[in-house]
């Protein structure tokens, strides 16, 4: 596969995959483009992999947890105000969309390498094991970044909305 | 108690994933991005708000020169006579990246901006020898910034491009005549983002981008035909006069809302040839070069360390040591010395082996010269 061939048939998948790890769709355009221009440069070692598209992936999540932006994430608070022109202005009659409303707030007060996990594990429904992988971290770690974030979103739930739900 | 959380969490994320931005717009945008994500790997943390950028070809020399002007305001230990950064030394069939040098010639500016815009912000970025973009000159535009990161909120920046070599100017956008010579304005595709990059000379290309801000195509262009050649210097009002070896200073960046409000901050790496991981190694035997560590050195009147920390004294002034526990944060390294007059170095870094006695040595030997920035806000 060339990386045209891969562009054509994985961006629209790789940015919605970005978008849901970085929680923020300014921020997943420019990390998606900066980690295809990467790839690009680099695409004929990616392409000769098992998996190009998951290498991909994991670029897509180094560069978000990456030094440069692990430091801005200490001065520049996470953009509520943004994430909510994302949101409906009245509330919602739905309580499944008060829920997921909620939902979609709750995890943008995450820690980024929590949002990852969460990403990582719901959205791209990979196993804890493939997580690590991912990460480059021990499958003990990605556990305990699963069981806190779950922890904190079950704890932050409004009363009413807080549902049940199995530990990881 | 209405649904599972782990089907609340996908729901959510199904939500988020359908507002990401239009495949196709990242796709087009791949050939222009490809200078600013050079850039970014070379600017470290101010590249990242970097707003839109072009590919270009050719080569102007900037002038660049070493200050002679004293007024030293502040200083913390002066350093010896030829102890500044050098090149980093090469890897095998690497060339030396070269620092951003102490001065850097302006070559042009914009004789009019809109209304309520004034020059805020001046990056200077060292030449990537591994690209052929060259060093580059950033000018910014903004109606007002504050004391700490000027990078927020609506600008308009000028950057001139020098010492280019095997690359062209973006093409893609449409051909506009900016005083006599073609250039390409690409308009904002409802992301407030909208440029023109022209060759207003042989082996001269400006590019001037607006981000976070709804701006005419006739007030673009009107800002770009204003743009007339500048003969003057640009520098930092610090300088670092140490840096461990095989660091480099990749950029400079001076800002704030006036001459006496700046804040300077310097972005610095060290480069090595690296391999990937034991997996990756057996797809891939090859290694490549990427910055293993990360320094950035602010002096300003604020700063974005966290409180609290190990006090203790650098070059006779009051310091600290803050650490971080978060998880995004708990390697990075702090130090934050009070200049006095209410000025405060900050560094921050991690990684290739950076020690807090590294960082103490750098801001021992960090010199304070706070002349020639008479064009801030202005």
């Amino acid at each position: 596969m060339t990386f045209e061939e891969f562009v054509s048939a994985r961006l629209g998948a790789l940015v919605r995959y970005a978008t849901v790890v970085t929680w923020d769709p300014h921020l997943a355009e420019d990390i998606t483009q900066n980690v295809l221009v990467r790839a690009q440069a680099r695409w004929a070692r990616i392409s000769r992999m098992d998996a190009p598209e998951l290498y991909v992936k994991r670029m897509v999540v180094n560069e978000f947890l990456s030094w440069r932006r692990r430091r801005a994430a200490q001065s520049i608070p996470l953009a509520t105000d943004t994430l909510a022109g994302h949101l409906p202005e009245a509330p919602d009659p739905s309580v499944q969309r008060d829920e997921r409303d909620a939902m979609l707030r709750l995890i943008a007060t995450l820690p980024p390498r929590q949002r990852a996990v969460i990403a990582l594990r719901f959205y791209e429904d990979l196993a804890v094991d493939q997580i690590a992988e991912v990460l480059g971290c021990r499958t003990v770690t990605v556990r305990t970044h699963l069981m806190r974030a779950l922890a904190a979103l079950q704890n932050a739930l409004p009363a009413p909305l807080v549902p049940t739900g199995e530990k990881p | 108690m209405t649904r599972d959380i782990e089907e609340l969490i996908r729901a959510a994320q199904e939500l988020r994933a359908d507002q990401a931005p239009p495949a196709d717009r990242v796709r087009a945008a791949l050939p222009r991005r490809t200078a600013r994500i050079r850039k970014q790997r070379r600017y470290g943390l101010a590249g990242a708000i970097v707003a839109a950028a072009a590919v270009v070809a050719a080569v102007t020399v900037p002038s660049l020169a070493l200050r002679d002007d004293t007024g030293i305001a502040a200083t913390v230990q002066p350093a010896a006579p030829g102890t500044a950064p050098t090149s980093a030394p090469a890897s095998p069939g690497v060339p030396p990246q070269e620092p951003v040098p102490a001065e850097v010639g302006l070559g042009f500016r914009p004789t009019w901006a809109p209304p309520g815009f004034a020059e805020h912000i001046r990056m200077a970025s060292a030449a990537d020898p591994g690209d052929g973009f060259g060093p580059v000159l950033r000018r910014v535009w903004k109606q007002n910034v504050g004391t700490g990161d000027p990078w927020t909120g609506a600008e308009l920046s000028l950057s001139v491009f020098s010492e280019m070599t095997g690359a062209d100017i973006d093409r893609s956008g449409q051909r506009v005549d900016v005083n006599g010579v073609p250039g390409y304005y690409s308009p904002s595709h409802n992301d407030r983002k909208s440029s023109v990059v022209w060759h207003p000379a042989q082996n001269t290309v400006l590019l001037l981008s607006a981000g976070k801000l709804d701006i005419s195509k006739n007030d673009l262009l009107r800002m770009a035909r204003s743009v007339r050649p500048d003969t003057g210097v640009t520098g930092a009002p610090a300088r670092l006069n140490w840096l461990p070896d095989g660091w480099i200073t990749t950029s400079a960046t001076v800002s704030g809302p006036s001459p006496s409000q700046w804040r300077a901050e310097f972005s610095a790496v060290k480069n090595q040839l690296v391999t990937d991981t034991e997996k990756q190694r057996k797809e891939s035997k090859d290694g490549h070069l990427q910055a293993t560590g990360q320094l950035s050195v602010v002096v300003g009147l604020t700063t974005d360390a966290p409180s609290g920390g190990t006090e203790l004294t650098v070059g006779g002034r009051p310091a600290r040591i803050p650490v971080r526990t978060d998880e995004a944060g708990k390697d990075l390294l702090y130090l934050v010395v009070d200049l006095g007059g209410n000025r405060l170095l900050t560094l921050v870094g991690s990684g290739a082996g950076l020690t807090t006695g590294d960082l103490r040595r750098i801001a021992e030997q960090v010199e304070i010269d706070p002349a020639g920035l008479d064009w801030l806000g202005r």
